[in-house]
């Protein structure tokens, strides 16, 4: 126990040099997870960087927090973290950023203190402008329409439905509230406006307007990344995102059956 | 003449659904034109395996979504962004949005239904609708990931500047 106590305290370069590495791939490890990263993704990004550091690296991933345990490359010291990755949407341009990191690191050799430089520039970088997406997904659930069979004043109605309801999505997530709760209130104000295709007698697909003006709330990524983690043996994290990804259908579901009775629909 | 109208119009209105998709994701905006390609690409072939060749939804999404990956691993070597940045987003025009509603529908219905006859109505759509959905998403991820287990090594070093390494994880 003596000899375990000298060999630390004194050499307390090593013992701070690995913390901060540490809290660093914790840290990348947690907005990998936060940004929809699949796991084999996660595992082997901050597996590559941690060998380029000098140590080794056994990662845990749970739902909502992420293990990191660090060792140095003679196996005699280890420093443990546990973090809870920050709330975060989906990101791709920041998953994408960082696996680049990731091969910087092991490409340049990069030391601890330049990557935690760039590290911090990447996840500081702002997200697209939300009214551009708000327009986007817009399209894209016209499109959607469209895809269904839905006629040109289907398609007009559902572009309309998904303005309102992605609008409620940005003012009431900028209030901080629930995810499932936005997701709740967006699916019903979507409804209520392609309900009333039907009271429009040009409207030849009112079901298909009602139908897919909600779909652009379907968490397909999560979905995705659910079936993706199950098939690496992820099951924890596979039945985490699943369970996350179904509620959010329950949700948006019940808005939508919600909107449907307020406007006396029939389902089916 | 027809076929190949309504094989354009799939096309093009699956690249517009992955694009409007892809920006809620925050998908890089150099990989979005790959994103509406292999979308495009994805969908339309769906479409002409149930459309000509009578392919249940199910096998029918998976070779779709096979075909988004096999485009997308060379793309993503071009665009410098992991596979997945893009193939996610190109396939959630293919994702089964109504059946996985119409499941919730079918259990909310189940639980008002009055008699037997119209209990097991619904319960039978319910199960229909969930199981149907839950198949579909898993053939789009058996689809999509196939690719990246056969070309392992390009899948993860896509993001690399320069070759990969022959120790590449």
């Amino acid at each position: 126990m003596q000899e375990n106590k000298t060999a630390i305290l004194p050499d307390g370069g090593t013992h701070a040099d690995l913390k901060k590495k540490c809290d660093f791939l914790s840290n990348y490890a947690a907005t990998l997870l936060g940004c929809g990263a699949t796991c084999v993704r996660i595992e082997k990004n901050a597996g590559r960087m941690a060998s380029v550091f000098g140590t080794q690296i056994n990662l845990t991933i749970l739902p909502s927090h992420v293990l990191v345990t660090l060792w140095d490359e003679k196996h005699l010291h280890s420093y443990h973290n546990m973090i809870k990755p920050a709330k975060s949407v989906i990101n791709y341009e920041l998953n994408t950023r960082l696996s680049k990191l990731s091969w910087e690191v092991a490409d340049h050799g990069l030391s601890i203190d330049e990557t935690l430089k760039r590290y911090e520039k990447i996840t500081s970088e702002p997200t697209y402008n939300q009214y551009a997406v708000m327009l986007m997904a817009s399209v894209a659930n016209a499109s959607f329409c469209r895809l269904f069979d839905g006629d040109a004043v289907s398609m007009g109605i559902v572009f309309a439905a998904t303005m309102a309801g992605y609008l409620i999505k940005i003012l009431l997530g900028k209030r901080h509230i629930d995810a499932r709760m936005v997701t709740f209130f967006a699916a019903f104000a979507s409804t209520l406006i392609a309900a009333q295709s039907r009271n429009i007698g040009l409207c030849g697909t009112p079901d298909v307007a009602i139908a897919t003006s909600i779909l652009y709330l379907i968490p397909g990524i999560p979905f995705i990344n659910c079936m993706s983690d199950l098939m690496a043996g992820h099951y924890v994290s596979a039945y985490s995102r699943f369970v996350h990804a179904a509620l959010i259908v329950i949700c948006l579901s019940a808005g939508l059956c919600c909107g449907m009775a307020l406007m006396k629909i029939t389902f089916f | 003449m027809e076929m190949f109208l309504t094989i354009l119009e799939d096309m093009i209105f699956s690249a517009l659904a992955s694009m409007g998709f892809a920006s809620i994701s925050n998908t890089p905006r150099s990989a979005m034109k790959y994103c509406a390609i292999t979308a495009a690409i994805g969908h339309c072939l769906r479409t002409i395996l149930m459309e000509s060749a009578g392919m249940h939804i199910i096998p029918a999404s998976t070779i779709g979504a096979f075909a988004i990956a096999l485009v997308a691993i060379p793309c993503a070597q071009w665009v410098k962004c992991p596979p997945e940045s893009f193939s996610f987003p190109a396939m959630l025009p293919m994702i089964p949005g109504m059946y996985a509603y119409r499941t919730v529908q079918g259990l909310v219905l189940c639980l008002g239904a009055n008699d037997q006859g119209t209990f097991l109505h619904y319960f039978y759509l319910m199960c229909y609708n969930g199981l149907t959905c839950t198949l579909i998403i898993a053939g789009l991820v058996v689809g999509v990931s196939m690719p990246n287990f056969i070309f392992k090594k390009l899948s993860f070093t896509s993001t690399k500047n320069g070759p990969g390494r022959s120790d590449d994880l």
